[in-house]
């Protein structure tokens, strides 16, 4: 399993030894107290109440009563609803490559390349990613367990399990612990130290969306501690290791395999594939920037998230995300990330509850004085673009 | 929507009449999870069957032998009537070839069973042991009720089954049941001839001093005391299992349970049936574990 893969060693209590008496009120209600770290501070989406050690453990409790009762209502619908998620990727990727493989002029083309990407977006975000959290592991169903579930993206299953499933929901935007804030190159938050690097990175924001799939599968080599000297070549070819073998299989399938099938129709197959692997590719970096990035998300020190409790983190999990708005075909071809901040709140419940969580969510924030990010594709994209575009320049925190 | 396994005993012989079916005997336990769902079970369902597995048969060299079943330990005694018999119908068959002589015990056999069930109303397959006891001369069928004579003990057994100590005993039904048969054929020196199947009893979750865990793949057992999560003790006792984020969110810890009782900390959910995937960094033991690591 995963076990060479983890380098850092875990300094976290053991959450039986963790629940400290409610003490030290002071440092502590700072500590939760959000911090807006965008320079237009006060605009109406980034005030937060502060909380007292009280309130936040209050918090926790609601939330992880709603976790309970979500829990306990889990069945048939659930398997229903992620079995036909399965059966629609089949006969997407089916239909789109039919067409690709048989199908003569641009009309086709076009309909093969949507089909087979609305499949290769299905298959990573509502599929491949929310059953890769554990979300159906309660099934007891081999085809839904967590641990043996590979997707259709050059990403190796266990680095995205050790980056994604452990760093990234257990660090959620700490600085220095997260590596998914800006993806270890990007600077989307002032507070964050400004290189001359940075006044080039909105063509590498661009370039990162077109090659999506590459990010994220190189993101757990950590090449670039190689590049400044704090990982050995030798563990970066140990870690490259499973990414170079899931990356050949990936690439000999869409460039080489299915195009070989296709005999004449051959070139029109692989450049099918590679379109339909670049419009996901697009489509998933607006979503999970959208996710995290926009203006008014926080991010916080690790010092001051040093004796979190659960409340704290249900506190930073909602304050690190943002929701996207839209229709119930708009929220499963986002995987319901759309539902960021209920994914983070509840990474291992079954995404497609989200929806009916969100309400439930909003309105327990409501009653706690603390802000509830959510806004449209269109909105929160101008907001993340302008993100990166601002964050390039030297500004101050 | 979820998939749970459990072990049934097959209740109808190998030799059943269209030996390609396969029947289980299931009794439904209130607030049982499989046991109500198999009730509930449509003509069409798909259920999965693993192999067969296990060692309580017939011993075919013996010919004095006792069945003693206990609620719904019923089950593979009633499939070994069924195959004694459909044997002793052959035999008498073949018999009636040759000469015309009726149902005679075949020397092989000489069955006593002994039927424990709390009331006749709980009491499964009673009326099919009582036609076969009045067919087949070679059986006798003790029905004993709880209700009515109190709870078998051995000096009611010994007078159930006076040559106790020169029959094989089979016996399924609860711990105690078997304990008792046990104690009575040891005190006749015949505990060496006693057979059983043992039911698994999930033990309700009570906070232990200790707990033995043992480790499957790595052949090891580390003991554990009843407070910290399963992912501290192994690592006190120098053990590295994999984990992540310690809390119970990352799922880099989860792990087979093969045997054993844990409890959630962080949901306080209780988990005591047997392969159930477990966290490690957020489940105690609420008694001795058998774990897949």
């Amino acid at each position: 399993m995963l076990s060479s893969n983890i380098v850092a060693p875990n300094t976290h209590a053991d959450p039986a030894t963790r629940a400290a008496p409610v003490d030290a009120a002071a440092t502590h209600a700072a500590q939760v107290a959000p911090r807006v770290d965008s320079p237009r501070a006060g605009q109406p989406q980034g005030t937060s109440r502060a909380l007292s050690p009280a309130e936040v453990d209050a918090f926790g409790r609601e939330l992880d009563a709603l976790r309970q009762a979500t829990v306990a209502d889990l069945g048939q619908r659930d398997v229903d609803h992620i079995r036909s998620m399965i059966r629609l990727v089949r006969y997407t990727e089916t239909g789109g490559r039919a067409l690709l493989h048989f199908g003569i002029g641009p009309l086709t083309f076009a309909v093969g390349v949507t089909a087979l990407a609305a499949a290769k977006i299905l298959e990573n975000m509502e599929v491949g990613h929310n059953v890769m959290h554990g979300q159906y592991d309660w099934t007891g169903d081999p085809a839904l367990d967590s641990r043996r579930y590979e997707w259709d993206i050059v990403c190796d299953g266990d680095h995205w399990r050790h980056s994604h499933n452990y760093e990234h929901h257990t660090f959620t935007n700490i600085l220095g612990r997260d590596r998914d804030v800006g993806y270890g190159f990007l600077r989307v938050s002032a507070r964050q130290p400004w290189k001359p690097l940075h006044l080039v990175q909105p063509f590498g924001a661009v370039l990162l969306a077109l090659m999506f799939q590459w990010g994220v599968a190189l993101h757990d080599l950590h090449i670039d501690e190689t590049l400044t000297g704090r990982q050995s070549f030798a563990t970066l070819r140990r870690r490259a290791r499973p990414f170079l073998h899931k990356a050949g299989w990936q690439l000999a399938k869409d460039y080489v395999v299915f195009p070989a099938l296709a005999l004449a129709n051959a070139p029109r197959v692989a450049l099918g594939n590679l379109l339909a692997n670049g419009i996901r590719n697009l489509w998933t970096f607006a979503i999970i920037f959208c996710g995290h990035f926009p203006e008014g998300v926080q991010l916080y020190d690790e010092a001051a998230t040093a004796d979190e409790r659960r409340g704290g983190w249900y506190l930073r999990q909602l304050h690190g995300s943002a929701n996207l708005t839209g229709s119930r075909a708009f929220h499963i071809f986002t995987g319901h990330l759309s539902h960021q901040i209920e994914h983070h709140l509840f990474p291992d419940l079954p995404a497609s509850r989200y929806p009916e969580l969100a309400p439930q969510v909003r309105e327990i924030c409501a009653r706690y004085g603390q802000t509830y990010h959510t806004g449209s594709l269109a909105k929160q994209l101008g907001s993340v673009a302008k993100q990166i575009l601002r964050n390039a320049l030297p500004t101050a925190a | 929507g979820v998939r749970v396994r459990r072990n049934y005993s097959i209740s109808s012989g190998s030799s059943a009449p269209g030996a390609r079916r396969i029947e289980i005997t299931v009794r439904r336990v209130p607030g049982g999870r499989v046991s109500t769902a198999l009730h509930r079970l449509r003509r069409g369902a798909s259920v999965g069957l693993d192999l067969p597995a296990g060692d309580f048969v017939l011993d075919p060299d013996s010919d004095r032998r006792l069945l003693v079943a206990g609620g719904s330990g019923i089950t593979p005694i009633r499939a070994m009537l069924r195959d004694l018999a459909a044997a002793s119908d052959r035999e008498a068959a073949t018999a009636r070839d040759r000469a015309p002589a009726s149902h005679s015990a075949p020397a092989s056999a000489h069955v006593v069973v002994v039927h424990v069930a709390r009331s006749a109303h709980d009491a499964i397959f009673a009326a099919e042991l009582a036609s076969l006891a009045t067919r087949l001369p070679w059986l006798h069928v003790h029905a004993w009720r709880d209700d009515r004579g109190g709870r078998l003990d051995t000096a009611a057994l010994h007078a159930l089954v006076p040559d106790l100590a020169d029959r094989e005993t089979f016996v399924c039904g609860p711990p105690g049941l078997i304990d008792l048969v046990s104690t009575a054929a040891s005190s006749v020196g015949a505990g060496h001839r006693v057979h059983h199947e043992r039911f698994v009893v999930t033990a309700p979750a009570t906070t232990i001093a200790a707990a033995t865990i043992q480790l499957l793949r790595s052949d090891t057992t580390v003991v554990a005391d009843g407070a910290g999560s399963l992912l501290v003790q192994l690592e006190r006792a120098g053990q590295r299992p994999a984990h992540g984020c310690r809390m119970g969110i990352c799922n880099t810890c989860r792990c087979r349970k093969r045997t054993g009782t844990v409890e959630d900390l962080t949901t306080g959910a209780v988990s005591s049936e047997p392969d159930q995937d477990i966290r490690l960094c957020v489940s105690v033991a609420r008694s001795d574990l058998a774990l897949d690591l």
